[in-house]
């Protein structure tokens, strides 16, 4: 079982005429079976918590760490915009972020592929592919490493709207299949409460506003009235904390 | 289930599809034709100038016309001059650059990820670029005389700047995202270097290679006029100070269609085995 | 920088101001030309000749032309103002000759088609073809430096003007026809800015090519400026006179490239966002650590 633990974090980027702190003194807990949301406006560290969570950045103070049984866990990063070499084709790059390339691992990755629906674009270039297929390749490329968590941050807001609701709902089948813990950032409040089971609020500065549980019942459709009597409740929350406007 | 008013739609979409679909090619064609028709003018105009001036204007021997310069330039080639000087200088840019291409992808790489050597080489690589060729060539003539070694070493230094300041150009513009992506699967070193790193280094490694080759030439060249006893510098130099206007014009055009026949033949079909991953950008 | 229990630490006393003064950039800068001269002088007893002189002679020679002690026809001074009024109106020509061309080129698609092979052929001609064909028809008189500067930057000017134009991003001059601004409000807010690094770079490799083409041409046809007394002691077989030459010939582009170049472009652009301008703050001290490749020590930690 994967944990997911941030105590005390403190990011701060000095650029050369200021110190901007893009998180500050931030704590919050997550661990097995639960699909977290972070949501906030634009600038409140959400991507920021997420590159360090994952490594590429480190912090300036503070703990940040998955772990999983005592170990460092392996995570899985979807990122805004698929990241894919363009220089190799789909397989290969599936294969790029594999610990080695045996048979084995070849048709773990190829049905990876195929959950999402792009199995029989192994051998094509993501220069022939479209976004949305891109972006499943991504997914795909993220679960195949088989990770303990998954970090994903704004993974669909590039895409149009009616390819981003098909991929919601393949990467919630997905979260129930595998039963992974999901780190989630996105700046759709309507995307958060559809998925997730808890939601994070981070304010302007990096701060950690709010942690709330959203406990309604799965599959959700985005159309229902109870989802958005969520949503409309976690808006309702952003205007209180003030974060709207401004 | 189609109706089959929505047929005959599908059918004049499918048609009207394939008519834009000639349309456009016969414009391609018509671009592709006004492209030679141009190109030709070009040639034409520029060969009737130089004939009316080699006749009218000048004296022969400030110009001569186009068909001396053939002649000579057939006479070359003939009595087998061209094989052998070509392969003079062929050869000491062959070795030159190799020195220079290693050595400068090894201190572009070593500038472009460490600061502290970025400082340490910037100076001399900037220096060496805008330093004139002649100075290195004086300098390696003092040095080796009109050893085999001076041209060679000539063509390593002036080479090797060209090719460090496009390797550390490439680095410069690390593609931060495709980066952190490897950093964030903890993708090993090796891996992260030769499916990341080299391939997007591709084109600024041509780059350097077109620059460092065209700089090579020019520089063993030049060491060749100044002080060689072989090469299309010395032939250069000799038609230079026996006044033949008509010789030395024929070595350039033939030193010309050689160069031209390196880059694009050779060096063009490299680059466009490698780059095929390309998506094709359409017009 | 492994993401587990990262704590900022505290910099340590003595040893971590001298190790921060090995790691500052400029102690690199400085620790070059230690190597270099260093460098020089321990390899000459290894040198097929012994004409090579060693750091102190070449300083002692260029001290002297500095202070215009000199046996050569015109002092340093003398010889690199006449190459630089000659390179100034070479390129200046050049200006006035290539513009237009390079703007015929890049908007009419004809013209284009009709010199584009000539340019490519200009572009590759080695400058010192350039010097002797002006030799050859021109002798020994002013004019062959500068045509040679002419000659040998021209194409450059055209083809960095012709890219420039083809490269006006259509969207901001649509931008502009559609907030309904003229014509000439256009050109000179958004054609004129986005032609700026292509003019800079024309600036940069024709100004460079006319310079080598210059030195050429004084070398082969002239009586004076900085090439001629570079191949003034060439003849006279002073090594000093050359190698301090050289010198002095690195020194002028540092001077050109810092206080002109320099200066030049950052006013020009200072629009742009620095690269790498947000530096992060990790824990520990970094100048000479690797920025691009991942610390893959770090994956299985």
């Amino acid at each position: 079982m994967a944990t997911i633990k941030v105590q005390n974090l403190r990011k701060e980027f000095i650029t050369s005429d200021s110190t901007v702190v893009a998180l500050e003194n931030a704590s919050f807990e997550a661990s097995g079976h639960v699909f977290v949301s972070v949501v906030g406006p634009s600038g409140c560290g959400k991507s920021t918590l997420l590159n360090i969570l994952s490594g590429i950045d480190s912090p300036t103070s503070g703990i940040a760490e998955i772990t999983e049984n005592g170990r460092k866990a392996r995570n899985g990063y979807v990122f805004q915009a698929a990241r894919l070499l363009p220089w190799r084709t789909v397989m290969d790059n599936l294969l790029f972020v594999q610990k080695n390339r045996n048979e084995e691992t070849r048709a773990r990755c190829q049905k990876y592929l195929e959950m999402v629906n792009l199995g029989h674009t192994a051998n094509k270039y993501p220069g022939q592919l479209s976004g949305g297929m891109q972006q499943r390749v991504g997914i795909a490329r993220a679960f195949s490493i088989e990770p303990d968590v998954l970090l994903m941050d704004e993974p669909f807001s590039h895409l149009d709207a009616i390819t981003g609701r098909s991929l919601r709902k393949e990467l919630h089948n997905i979260w129930v299949e595998t039963k992974k813990t999901v780190l989630f950032v996105t700046h759709d409040v309507g995307e958060a409460v559809e998925l997730s089971n808890r939601i994070v609020i981070f304010g302007k500065g990096g701060k950690l506003r709010e942690d709330m549980a959203i406990d309604l019942p799965f599959p959700r459709d985005p159309a229902d009235d109870a989802v958005a009597l969520s949503k409309a409740n976690v808006l309702r929350k952003f205007e209180e904390l003030d974060l709207v406007a401004s | 289930m189609a109706t089959t008013s929505t047929t005959r739609g599908l059918t004049s979409e499918l048609q009207k599809g394939s008519q834009l679909d000639q349309q456009a090619k016969a414009k391609k064609r018509a671009e592709r034709r006004s492209k030679w028709i141009w190109r030709l003018a070009g040639y034409a105009f520029f060969i009737g100038l130089w004939q009316f001036s080699s006749t009218y204007l000048v004296e022969d021997f400030i110009l001569p016309a186009p068909l001396t310069i053939l002649e000579e330039m057939r006479e070359i080639v003939s009595t087998g001059l061209l094989v052998e000087h070509f392969g003079a200088t062929l050869e000491k840019i062959a070795i030159g650059f190799a020195i220079a291409f290693v050595v400068g992808s090894a201190v572009g790489l070593l500038m472009g990820t460490n600061r502290w050597w970025e400082a340490f080489f910037s100076d001399w690589v900037l220096l060496m670029m805008t330093t004139p060729g002649l100075i290195f060539v004086l300098v390696a003539v003092m040095i080796f005389g009109l050893a085999y070694i001076g041209p060679v070493v000539a063509v390593a230094v002036t080479g090797f700047p060209y090719i460090a300041v496009n390797l550390v150009e490439g680095v410069k513009a690390a593609p931060k995202d495709l980066n952190d992506m490897a950093r964030a699967y903890g993708v090993s070193r090796f891996n992260h270097l030769r499916h990341v790193l080299i391939p997007f280094l591709a084109p600024f490694i041509f780059t350097a290679v077109r620059y460092g080759f065209s700089v090579a030439w020019k520089v063993a060249t030049l060491t060749e006029v100044i002080a060689g006893n072989e090469g299309i510098g010395f032939m250069m130099r000799t038609e230079f100070q026996t006044f033949s206007m008509a010789g030395m014009l024929s070595w350039v055009l033939l030193f010309f269609a050689f160069a031209l026949f390196l880059e694009r033949v050779v060096l063009q079909r490299q680059i466009d085995r490698f780059f095929r991953w390309r998506p094709e950008v359409t017009a | 920088m492994s993401s587990t229990a990262a704590v900022a630490r505290r910099p340590l006393g003595l040893s971590a101001g001298l190790r921060r003064f090995w790691l500052n950039p400029r102690t690199a800068r400085a620790l070059s030309l230690v190597a270099f001269v260093g460098g020089w002088q321990l390899i000459i007893p290894f040198l097929p000749t012994e004409l090579i002189p060693t750091p102190i002679e070449v300083g002692e020679f260029m001290w002297a032309e500095l202070r215009t002690d000199t046996l050569a026809p015109q002092t340093v001074y003398q010889a690199f103002a006449t190459s630089l009024r000659r390179l100034v109106t070479g390129f200046g020509i050049a200006l006035l000759i290539g513009t237009p061309i390079g703007l015929l080129m890049g908007l009419f698609k004809r013209v284009d088609y009709f010199l584009h092979d000539f340019v490519v052929v200009g572009l590759a001609m080695p400058s010192l073809v350039w010097a002797l064909l002006a030799a050859m028809w021109f002798g020994f008189v002013e004019q062959s430096s500068i045509i040679t500067v002419v000659l040998a930057s021209v194409t450059f000017v055209i083809i960095n003007v012709a890219e420039g134009v083809r490269a006006v991003p259509k969207d901001l001059v649509d931008m502009g026809k559609a907030y309904g601004a003229s014509d000439l409000h256009r050109v000179r807010h958004i054609v004129f800015p986005s032609l700026m690094p292509f003019f800079f770079a024309s600036l940069r490799y024709g100004l460079a090519n006319g310079w080598k083409g210059l030195v050429l041409a004084e070398v082969y046809a002239s009586t004076s400026g900085a090439g001629w007394t570079i191949r003034y002691w060439y003849d006279a077989h002073r090594a000093q006179g050359v190698i301090g030459y050289a010198l002095f010939f690195m020194i002028f582009a540092l001077l050109v490239e810092r206080l002109v170049f320099g200066r030049l472009s950052r006013w020009v652009f200072r629009w742009r966002p620095s690269a790498g301008e947000q530096r992060d703050t990790r824990p520990h001290g970094g100048a000479g650590g690797d920025v691009i490749l991942p610390e893959s020590a770090d994956a299985d930690s």
